[in-house]
């Protein structure tokens, strides 16, 4: 079976400026792919080559092995012959039609008959929960319905993808966990090719099965929720996922360690030690970061002892965010500023940070 | 007391804002804009002229004037006229909305900016261009029946009247799809191409039915200012004897030798409700706003869509227009006032002259018009601008109640014909005491402008009041200024930008302004139109030209600067 899409070398240049650096990236049919990056990134852009809203610079696009966009063969499918669902940011309901009217529109272009193309609004309508809001107009309906009306929509004529733009980023916190769920329900039931855009780390780990992480324009790292949240290939990566404690220093050595890749000792310009694994050993004396999760580190009162699988750090406190089940410390240590995720509210000033080497990884920098 | 006033008062005495005087104001504020109405109506119904202490109240007048088949006739006629020019030019202005505002074609920004020009030209100027060029034994035509045999139509007809303006108001129509079309997300229009919808067929189905409001408030405020239109039938339509209301109530009131005040007190009467009857029309059709309010999300810019091989066929078409409507008529307009006589049959250096201007720079009193128009624009915009500021901040910063009927009573000049306010503070001057004096300066004209382009300005400038929000004012008073000096600190710098733009648009509408004046002026208080007028009906055509080169080249750098952003 083909990819569901394939891009080959896509670019967009707005001028002087580089949005998309070239990209080639497949897609398979019936995933959950996340792009995720900061505003700016290029992941918007990139939906929007995809779908046909923009056209790319230079490249190739594909979907279900069909070509859609080549800058060689001058091929150009405009979006609506694409056959693309496609959920913009701001839902962009049409504001003069009923909810009906709005999901029934494709159908209507298409050319079904009033009654067929109604039955089949309905019945997506119902099928999302919908069925008591098609006679309103998207004024009277809340955030979220308005959310669930715009996917209605482009459900309704079984579209070959479905494209999400920050679906969620309009809703408030409460709403969005629900509608999180409620997406992760949609594309369980309707096994349709996803690709969503977001900024919300959780949002791309919690539903998606392939992470793509943009930064300026280029595929910082490409892999699944786990493999990027454990084994962030950058420092950017690693704080851009569920956020991080970066010590950044020169490799001062590299050791083989049997089932952990290479076990590494970078020095800080502070000239504090910090041992972590790697999986392809850095060159000596070359620039690299360690990058320890907060949850990692522990706070204790009395320092162990150092040893290479343990690193204790001298730890000042200097603000304390209680947050729940968890705790955020922050404070300084000879290293630099840190942040650590305790159970345990600390009762002194003066602790050390306590991490093993094997729960952080050293990364070129 | 509603729960809405009670929380008002509340609010207002915690920021110390003294409501009373802000009811006062708004009082004031809508006798002011009102003011020109009463005398109208009260000469209406009274059977002598309104000077004569002895007159009684009378409902003949509207016997007669309904018995006067010349006054139906001009009924009619303003119907025809209006509403022909209503449908062109407000299917012009969609249509280069649509071109202009959602397609990167080239040339974007000078087709936009030569298509405005109309705005700051005055339909008065552009009818003696069209006239001299277009009309009966005008140089265009002339110039084809000779050369080429065609025979254009006749321009001095209902159909040219129509055509020069609606031409005049196409630029009107498109600003006001345009500021609409900015507020519909281009989001929209891709969500229903991602459905399937060409880009015509999204046009027809998602941008055309939100313009709907849009398009019937256009349809409507053509027409009224077409009705208000004075310069086309005078100039193209007298020499057809076609007449409509405008030229009925000036050849009445202005131009008659013993004027029947009761016919034009009660024309005017008619011309004042046949406005109204439009105003509510707006009311009733457009409903509940919302629907046609987009919700939801951020805005962001909106991309245009590339039209591809199209473009430059579009770009074409509308540079051809745009050649023939204001480029052509206004270059000629140009050549004639340096010549006394453009003909397609004299060879033109052998009437190259520069009398025209000598003349208009000879006599005092077209120097004095051109000055007068000059001060009334530059002082009478300052006067203009300071009014509607206070009257912003009054609205703006005091309770949602003053608000709301600042905001309907700043509309409601634009339902008042230009003649009619020129009329009503003719008969105001002559029936209240002690006021006669303003009569003898131009202060009295810049009045009746502050009034007729009220809603205008306020327009202008009330967005930016909207915008700023009033924690910047509240937090400057917690940080311990007095409400003015928040004001002065913090609003008035904010909205310094919509102030110089409401004052350039007040310099541009006063400097073009004539039928307000048509009944206001007198010797001494002469402006650029009422000259102009003037010098059509002596038929100095030359002079005419100069007079309309000296209002262009003082107003196009201004209105370039207006209007040149996008």
């Amino acid at each position: 079976m083909p990819s569901a899409i394939e891009l080959n070398g896509v670019t967009k240049r707005y001028g002087q400026l580089d949005v998309l650096r070239p990209i080639t990236v497949s897609v398979e049919q019936g995933s959950f792919t996340s792009l995720l990056g900061a505003s700016g990134c290029g992941k918007t852009t990139l939906l929007n080559l995809i779908a046909g809203l923009d056209q790319p610079s230079s490249g190739e696009i594909s979907i279900n092995g069909k070509n859609v966009f080549s800058d060689r063969t001058r091929n150009n499918v405009p979006a609506e012959q694409r056959n693309i669902g496609f959920v913009f940011q701001s839902y962009a309901l049409w504001p003069h039609m009923r909810v009906i009217d709005n999901v029934a529109y494709a159908l209507k272009l298409k050319g079904e008959d009033k009654t067929a193309r109604r039955k089949a609004a309905e019945e997506m309508l119902q099928k999302l929960g919908l069925g008591m809001l098609a006679d309103r107009f998207p004024f009277q309906l809340s955030g979220g319905q308005q959310q669930r009306v715009a996917i209605a929509r482009s459900l309704v004529y079984r579209p070959q993808l479905l494209l999400l733009d920050e679906p969620l980023s309009s809703l408030d916190t409460q709403l969005r966990e629900q509608a999180r769920a409620w997406i992760a329900e949609i594309h369980k039931e309707f096994q349709l090719t996803t690709v969503l855009v977001t900024h919300d780390h959780v949002e791309a780990l919690s539903l998606s099965d392939r992470v793509l992480l943009l930064r300026e324009g280029q595929v910082e790292q490409d892999a699944s929720p786990k493999e990027i949240y454990d084994r962030p290939r950058t420092a950017y990566a690693a704080e851009f996922i569920g956020g991080a404690n970066i010590f950044r220093g020169k490799v001062e050595a590299s050791r083989e360690a049997p089932g952990q890749g290479y076990r590494i000792t970078v020095a800080t310009q502070s000239g504090t030690r910090i041992d972590a694994i790697a999986q392809q050993p850095p060159a000596l004396g070359s620039d690299a970061a360690v990058i320890a999760r907060p949850r990692v580190i522990d706070l204790a009162a009395d320092a162990p002892a150092a040893s290479e699988d343990i690193n204790v750090l001298p730890f000042s406190v200097r603000t304390v965010l209680f947050e729940g089940y968890d705790c955020e410390v922050i404070g300084n240590t000879p290293a630099g500023e840190i942040r650590v995720l305790t159970t345990v509210p600390p009762t002194q000033g003066s602790l050390f940070a306590v991490f093993r080497a094997e729960n952080s990884r050293c990364v070129a920098d | 007391m509603s729960e809405a006033i009670v929380k008002d008062r509340q609010l207002a005495s915690r920021l110390h804002l003294r409501l009373p005087w802000a009811w006062i104001f708004t009082v004031l504020l809508g006798v002011f804009l009102l003011f020109p109405i009463f005398p109208v109506v009260y000469q209406a119904f009274l059977d002598k002229p309104i000077y004569d202490h002895d007159g009684s109240l009378t409902y003949g007048n509207f016997v007669r004037l309904f018995e006067d088949p010349e006054f139906l006739h001009a009924l009619w006629n303003t119907f025809v006229f209006a509403s022909l020019t209503t449908i062109i030019s407000t299917a012009v202005g969609l249509l280069v909305s649509l071109v202009v505002d959602r397609l990167a074609i080239p040339l974007r920004r000078t087709l936009r900016l030569l298509f405005l020009a109309p705005i700051f030209v005055s339909p008065l100027i552009l009818s003696f261009a069209w006239s001299m060029l277009y009309g009966r034994g005008g140089y265009a035509t002339l110039f084809l029946r000779t050369q080429t045999g065609i025979t254009v139509p006749d321009l001095n007809s209902m159909g040219g009247m129509s055509l020069i303006a609606a031409v005049a108001y196409a630029p009107v129509s498109y600003l006001y799809f345009s500021g609409t079309m900015a507020n519909i997300p281009d989001s929209l229009e891709k969500a229903a191409r991602t459905s399937g919808a060409g880009y015509l067929t999204a046009v027809r189905d998602i941008i055309l039915p939100l313009l709907k409001p849009s398009i019937l408030y256009c349809l409507l405020l053509n027409f009224m200012l077409t009705v208000d239109l004075l310069a086309v039938p005078i100039i193209i339509g007298e020499p057809a004897r076609i007449s409509v209301l405008a030229t009925y109530l000036y050849a009445q009131g202005m131009l008659a030798a013993r004027p029947d005040y009761g016919i034009v007190g009660a024309a005017g009467v008619c011309m004042i409700l046949f406005a109204q009857a439009i105003v509510w029309l707006q009311s009733r059709w457009i409903g509940d706003n919302r629907r046609y309010t987009t919700v939801g999300g951020r805005a962001s810019a909106i991309s245009r869509v590339t039209p591809g091989i199209y473009g430059w066929p579009i770009t074409l078409v509308l540079a051809i227009y745009i050649i023939i409507v204001t480029v052509l008529p206004l270059a000629f307009l140009c050549v004639r006032s340096f010549t006394s006589l453009l003909s397609p049959l004299i060879p033109i250096k052998d009437v190259l002259t520069l009398d025209n201007y000598r003349v208009i720079f000879s006599y005092a009193e077209y120097v004095r018009s051109i000055w007068n128009t000059v001060l009334i624009s530059a002082v009478g915009s300052v006067a203009a601008v300071a009014f509607t500021l206070v009257s912003a901040i009054v609205a703006y910063r005091t309770s949602s109640t003053v608000r709301f009927f600042i905001e309907q009573l700043s509309v409601i000049p634009r339902a008042v014909p230009g003649l009619i306010v020129g009329l009503g503070f003719f008969y105001a001057i002559t029936l209240l005491p002690g006021v006669s004096f303003i009569r003898e300066t131009v202060i009295v004209l810049a009045i009746a402008y502050i009034v007729r382009y009220f809603p205008t300005g306020f327009g202008a400038v009330s967005p930016a009041f909207l915008q700023i929000g009033e924690e910047l004012e509240r937090a400057a008073r917690m940080s311990g200024s007095t409400r003015w000096q928040a004001v002065r600190d913090v609003t008035i710098p904010l909205v310094k930008g919509a102030l110089g733009a409401s004052y350039i648009l007040f310099v541009v509408q006063f400097f073009k302004e004539y039928s307000s004046a048509a009944f206001l002026f007198r010797p001494g208080t002469e402006v650029i139109g009422t000259t102009m007028l003037q010098l059509d009906m002596l038929g100095y055509l030359g002079s005419l030209a100069a007079l309309a080169v000296v209002q262009l080249v003082i107003t196009v750098p201004l209105a370039i600067a207006m209007y040149a952003r996008d």
